[in-house]
């Protein structure tokens, strides 16, 4: 049995209301929406977000056995150097293993979850992780704004503990072009809104969703949730219903509470969907993007061992309403406000400092003596603790998982950052060890000293100049 | 067993710029303006220096490395210069080997000199590069503005340790930083000469909460030196030479940071502790809350000179509050502390403080500090101190001396 055997929702912390979007670029054109979206920190991007998804979904599973790591997004933070490499890393998965991105369109995350389920299939791999993330910017104004939401998933496929098991895939593949950016723009272009709607979702999507019920000689009353991607909320409701769907039947679109995640949306909506699912359940998964691909599953009753996971529920839950439309502008570069006049200065980066400090900087390793037992940070050779200072005797200790408590910290706000302050801390890990991070996803005026921490991974920098995102560990409150 | 510097050698002259923002002036002219002080001070001509050494800690926006262009500008032909560096220690440290030098009996008459020139970078705050880019790879090091954040994280600590609460917490700091406006508003070569109101400290914008902009010593040019020589000869230049009694630095070994099994607290600088324990174990201090006459220290930010206090032993462990409230270290106070205006207002050119807070010492011990309102009486043991870098991971100066010797 192929199936899916662990999943996770990211959705970032900010929430932005469309009625605040509206205050603010409203004049431009009006686009009274309800509801709000999901706003990626400014140190996150689709790596991070998918890292994050990443980790979450490893919990409780043993990252020494994931056989691949496949990443998608229509937002890389690269054209040249692979991503998957840089989550894989973080996620402290073995070198040994097949990553690949996939890219350029918000059908990317189904792409990646057929393709990892056909190498399990193939028997090339025994399981793999597939990360699906996006962060799609838009030039301010530009209804888009109000559509998009940021956010991540991360779906576990293998043979063993299978809760949903792929019955079929179904792809259209085409060029229907309803957004795009080129390699040399900053901002992606649409085309007319009407003409997608007509010729685009109302004509491919029932196209890819008919052809997957006919080809499993199926009819929509044996589904028990279908997932559809058509970010115009009453269409999507009118569009499932004339392909045979009651409302119960329809899985949420998010629209109000996070907005369209591009290429990590049906993977979202596919988690949302086996959080409420019973074994025997029938889910049919289709995307959106230059075409539709459709996954056809059924649940198993290794259902019930998800319940812990981090999925949408609980990745909803975890949320604060952005003060306003331009600290969102900021975070997200759409407008380049003025930083201060120290802006754009950087220290050297070194790959070759930042590759053979690979587990430390990418992984979060720091050392363990063997005599004393002590765990520290940053690795050196010699011991830390002044009563044993043995030279020489380190394991690798890992603090990526580990989880700690503010020691002190600080509340920055002389930082040259698109929304400042920066909250740095010192942590004292559980188990031991102390590190000085940075805290994000945090109410600076709520911390306090002894707050229960845990690692997550994020931009810190990046060095323009030399074009390098700088990815590296921050604290922030443990998931309640 | 090594006997320690005390009373081994004295400083026979000093000089010190006027601090500020000195856009008129090279790092080079400053470097004259100190020396050519220092050696009329001691009654010198250039040539009677046979040996010199020259802090600057950020020599890649001014005079590049190595002593040849401090050398150059001092028209000091053939001597040995060196140049060196140990983060805000380096103008002290300038002064630690110029003393040994002269103690060993390598040279008869050193220079220890410092300048820092950090206005020509056309941004405020230090130069990016220099002394505030921590030993590690930008990939692990924190996005941080540097001193006022690294430094902030003492008083969060401290004002939840000891039970501040916010209000009282930044009182206390204002208090610190009142004191020392005030001392600078009487010195006329401090940077900042503008008395500064409580009320106006604890209201100013936060820089680094909880440390607000007064709380945080300006960005500073200026230089200054003194001339050394053996204890034995000093008097054949003045009648009034100045004994340093103890040099100390202490560096850390990142325990406190990396260790969290450890006591530290983020609430002292073990350093400090470690620094002052052998400074007053070498000038034969034993209780230096009442022996320390005055001192002049590193108040990079209030809350640096609130711990250092108690560092220091000049207040007890959890109690500087009572004697910043007390009025103990103001001017008029029974131990005045940074009466020159400190970092604070007098300013910090990195390389130059450890020897611009040595002219202080001297100048005070000699009834030459140019106002009697600011002028200390009966004085007896004098000490600077110096942090480098940001705690835990620090490197600390303490240099002691006296107008007697014994």
């Amino acid at each position: 049995m192929i199936g899916i055997t662990s999943y996770s929702a990211y959705i970032p912390w900010y929430r932005l209301s469309r009625a605040k979007m509206n205050e603010a670029t409203g004049f431009l054109m009006t686009f009274p929406t309800p509801g709000e979206r999901s706003v990626a920190n400014q140190n996150e991007d689709s790596v991070t977000m998918a890292t994050a998804a990443g980790i979450y979904c490893l919990e409780g599973e043993d990252r020494g056995k994931v056989g691949g790591l496949y990443f998608a997004t229509s937002t890389p933070s690269y054209l040249v150097r692979q991503q998957a490499s840089i989550v894989s890393t973080a996620l402290d998965l073995r070198e040994d293993i097949r990553v690949a991105d996939f890219a350029s369109g918000s059908k990317a995350g189904t792409t990646a979850l057929m393709a990892a389920l056909d190498a399990v299939k193939a028997g090339s791999m025994k399981s793999a992780l597939v990360t699906a993330a996006d962060c799609r910017v838009v030039k301010p104004g530009n209804p888009q704004e109000y559509v998009y939401g940021d956010g991540a998933a991360a779906l576990m496929v293998g043979q063993d503990e299978v809760a949903a098991e792929l019955e079929a895939t179904y792809s259209l593949s085409v060029d229907f072009v309803d957004r795009w950016r080129a390699v040399f723009e900053e901002f992606e272009h649409s085309w007319e809104d009407r003409w997608i709607r007509d010729e685009g979702y109302e004509k491919l999507i029932p196209r890819a969703i008919d052809g997957m019920l006919k080809q499993q000689g199926l009819a929509a009353s044996d589904i028990a949730k279908v997932i559809i991607c058509y970010p115009m909320a009453r269409q999507h409701a009118n569009l499932a219903k004339r392909l045979g769907f009651a409302p119960a039947q329809v899985q949420d679109q998010l629209m109000d509470k996070v907005g369209d995640t591009c290429a990590a949306h049906p993977l979202l909506m596919l988690v949302g969907a086996l959080e409420e699912a019973k074994p025997g359940d029938r889910i049919l998964v289709s995307s959106w993007g230059q075409g539709v691909d459709v996954l056809l599953f059924k649940v198993t009753d290794k259902i019930g061992r998800m319940k812990d996971k981090w999925g949408v529920k609980k990745a909803l839950a975890r949320r604060k309403e952005l003060e306003s439309w331009e600290r969102f502008a900021s975070m997200r570069g759409a407008v380049k406000f003025y930083l201060g006049a120290r802006e754009g200065e950087y220290g050297f980066t070194s790959y070759t400092l930042a590759w053979r400090e690979r587990k430390q900087v990418s992984r979060l390793y720091g050392h363990k003596c063997k005599k004393c037992g002590t765990p520290q940070f940053p690795p050196r050779r010699i011991c830390v603790n002044p009563n044993c200072k043995a030279i020489d005797q380190m394991e690798d200790y890992r603090f990526s998982d580990k989880t700690g408590k503010i020691f002190s910290f600080v509340v920055d706000y002389n930082v040259y950052v698109p929304v400042p302050p920066v909250v740095h801390a010192y942590i004292n890990f559980d188990g031991g060890g102390r590190i000085q991070l940075q805290v994000v996803d945090v109410d600076p005026f709520t911390i306090q000293i002894g707050q229960p921490m845990e690692m997550t991974y994020r931009r810190k920098q990046v060095d323009v100049p030399r074009g390098v995102s700088i990815y590296y560990w921050c604290a922030t409150p443990v998931r309640a | 067993m090594a006997n320690g510097i005390k009373d081994q050698v004295a400083i026979i002259g000093v000089g010190c710029t006027k601090f500020g923002e000195r856009w008129d002036t090279s790092a080079g002219d400053m470097l004259v303006e100190a020396f050519k002080e220092a050696i009329e001070d001691a009654g010198i001509e250039p040539k009677d220096i046979d040996m010199a050494f020259g802090g600057t800690a950020m020599p890649e926006t001014h005079l590049g490395p190595a002593g040849t262009a401090l050398a150059e500008n001092l028209r000091l032909d053939y001597v040995p210069f060196s140049r060196n560096e140990n983060y805000c220690c380096t103008g002290a440290d300038a002064m630690r080997f110029a003393s040994y030098a002269v103690a060993c009996g390598a040279c008869d008459v050193a220079l220890a000199i410092g300048v820092e020139k950090l206005k020509d970078v056309g941004t405020p705050g230090l130069p990016v590069g220099g002394v505030t880019t921590p030993p590690r790879n930008t990939f692990v090091t924190p996005i941080l503005s540097g001193g006022p954040g690294s430094f902030a994280v003492l008083a969060t600590a401290y004002f939840s340790k000891y039970g501040l609460d916010f209000n009282t917490g930044k009182e206390m700091l204002a208090r610190i930083s009142a004191k020392s406006h005030y001392n600078g508003s009487l010195n006329p070569r401090a940077h900042l000469r503008k008395a500064v109101t409580v009320q106006e400290i604890i209201a100013a914008p936060f820089i680094a909460w909880p440390l607000g902009l007064f709380d945080c010593c300006g960005v500073t040019d200026g230089g200054a030196a003194a001339i050394i020589v053996r204890a034995s000869e000093a008097r054949k230049f003045r009648d009034n030479p100045i004994y340093v009694k103890s040099l100390q630095i202490c560096s850390t070994s990142g325990e406190p940071e990396e260790w969290s099994a450890g006591p530290w607290d983020a609430t002292y600088i073990e350093m400090n502790r470690q620094a002052a324990r052998r400074a007053y174990k070498e000038a034969g201090v034993k209780n230096p809350r009442e022996e320390i006459s005055f001192a002049e220290v590193h108040d990079c930010f209030s809350i640096t000179e609130a711990v250092t206090m108690e560092d220091l032993g000049f207040s007890p462990v959890g109690k500087v509050k009572d004697d910043v409230f007390a009025g103990r270290f103001k001017h008029d106070g029974a131990q005045p502390i940074n009466i020159s205006g400190g970092l604070k207002s007098f300013g910090h050119p990195i390389g130059a403080t450890g020897l611009r807070m040595v002219y202080d010492l001297v100048t005070q011990f000699q009834g030459r500090a140019t106002l009697p309102e600011r002028q200390l009486k009966n004085v007896r043991l004098g000490l600077t101190h110096n942090l480098g870098d940001a705690p835990p991971r620090s490197v600390i100066a303490i240099t002691i001396m006296g107008p007697e010797l014994g």
